[in-house]
């Protein structure tokens, strides 16, 4: 989404992302300067803003009138397989809304030591679930949504999605300018890894063709989440991630989260994730130097 | 899977504004997502991956067969209206809603569908229709000028960053 042009000639494009809340954040704050300078491109957003309508809630109106029972019977005979695609549904298919994108992302940004929480239900349906051989995935994903959902009655914000993603959400709003002055303090790595309770220094400089640019310490309920933000050579943002989990140790896997890469894995009471805009091969590769750097 | 049927009958219901060719959408995409579900990552978004196969289907598939058999997919005469059910005639703003979007062009009723119905990020529009993300941001801005009456001629940009010119 980033583009030269939105600071300069700001496109109806640009604007309609702009009120999408789908421009990075560079791009969104040049468009926010352009706007204020400019009282005809003012005119122009809310022009575009009245073609706004309700459009989910109209549609919503259409999907009682699915005609379940004949689409229900096209699905085949239940098999082992087709209960792995049912149940990896379990957690309820609430859109990635990009309002709960955003907000996942700011409270990252924002809120240091305050976990955020959740807010939607699990699939009423969880029978079959022990039918199958259940997936790590999937208990981890239940386990943040049971935590998720303990922690909604005090707060009910922002859909749980599960540590992975509320960093994939935030990766998103990363460019290549977000990371090129160079913001890597010690005080920060110092910190970072006292919390989390791990020598990061390590891993500054483990991983071939990155660049160190800074370590955050960051919260996810209530857990202290370290990032340590890399620009490639390629300038391509990459994060490592480390939260404490109690999860049972998992070897490395790869996933695709809001059309980044991810390869995760869990050792030593540790949930680590390595996420960037690369392919499954190369971040494989970075994720390997840095499992070997942390000493687990 | 079950869940998103519905979801994925509407969103069928939307490229064809014909019920039966949305049934048809559907059940091809459960055949082909059962099929094919060895290349389903897990704890990847099911949702998209099945948005993607009913595009694809409708891409690729039926919309060529409608058309050979003059099936009249593409009827623009035909909008989103059902069977007059109360809450669709008593709700005159969503009715008009599903009108307007119902007369947008193709490319531009899908975007609409995908990040403002489904809600799905311009990323993930993109990916499902395999088509830059310029392209998406191209076609919701062509829509929004659409229904907020602007007229296309007087549009700064009406061609997408891939160079496609959206067609009106």
């Amino acid at each position: 989404m980033s583009s030269a042009g939105t600071a300069d000639h700001p496109r109806d494009e640009d604007l309609v992302a702009y009120l999408d809340g789908e421009l990075s954040l560079s791009d969104r704050q040049a468009l926010d300067q352009a706007l204020s300078d400019s009282a005809p491109l003012r005119q122009r957003l809310e022009l575009l803003r009245q073609g706004d309508r309700p459009f989910r809630a109209a549609f919503d109106t259409l999907l009682d009138q699915a005609p379940m029972d004949r689409l229900m019977a096209a699905l085949p005979e239940p098999t082992l397989s087709a209960s792995v695609i049912a149940t990896s549904n379990a957690p309820a298919p609430r859109p990635a809304n990009d309002w709960h994108s955003i907000g996942v992302a700011a409270m990252l940004l924002l809120t240091l030591g305050i976990g955020f929480a959740v807010g939607f239900g699990t699939s009423s349906d969880q029978a079959g679930k022990r039918e199958v051989a259940l997936l790590a995935e999937l208990d981890e994903m239940e386990a943040e949504l049971e935590e998720a959902e303990a922690a909604a009655d005090a707060a009910p914000v922002v859909a749980a999605k599960g540590w992975r993603q509320a960093v994939a959400d935030y990766q998103m709003l990363f460019t290549t300018e977000s990371l090129t002055p160079d913001q890597g303090g010690a005080a920060a790595l110092a910190l970072a890894s006292e919390r989390v309770g791990l020598p990061l220094d390590p891993a500054t400089r483990a991983a071939s063709g990155l660049q160190f640019r800074r370590a955050q310490l960051l919260a996810f309920n209530e857990k202290p989440l370290v990032q340590l933000a890399y620009l490639g050579d390629d300038g391509v943002p990459v994060a490592f991630c480390i939260i404490a989990s109690n999860k049972p140790e998992a070897d490395t896997q790869y996933e695709v989260r809001n059309g980044l890469g991810i390869v995760h894995w869990i050792i030593g009471g540790y949930g680590l994730m390595v996420i960037g805009d690369l392919p499954e091969d190369r971040l494989s590769r970075i994720a390997s130097d840095l499992r070997k750097s942390i000493n687990l | 899977m079950e869940a998103h049927l519905p979801r994925l009958w509407r969103y069928g219901l939307s490229l064809s504004r014909n019920p039966s060719v949305a049934e048809e959408l559907v059940q091809s995409t459960c055949v082909r997502a059962l099929e094919r579900q060895a290349q389903f990552r897990q704890g990847t978004n099911l949702r998209a991956w099945l948005f993607t196969i009913l595009s694809s289907i409708w891409k690729n598939h039926l919309r060529a067969e409608k058309v050979r058999t003059g099936g009249g997919f593409a009827d623009p005469e035909t909008e989103l209206v059902f069977d007059g059910s109360d809450s669709m005639e008593t709700n005159n703003l969503f009715q008009r809603v599903l009108s307007e979007v119902s007369e947008l062009p193709e490319a531009q009723r899908q975007a609409v569908m995908l990040v403002y119905v489904e809600e799905f990020t311009y990323r993930e529009a993109a990916h499902i229709l395999e088509v830059p993300i310029g392209t998406i941001m191209s076609r919701l801005s062509a829509a929004r000028g659409k229904l907020a009456g602007l007229d296309p001629s007087a549009t700064p940009a009406r061609r997408t960053r891939d160079g496609e010119v959206e067609k009106n």
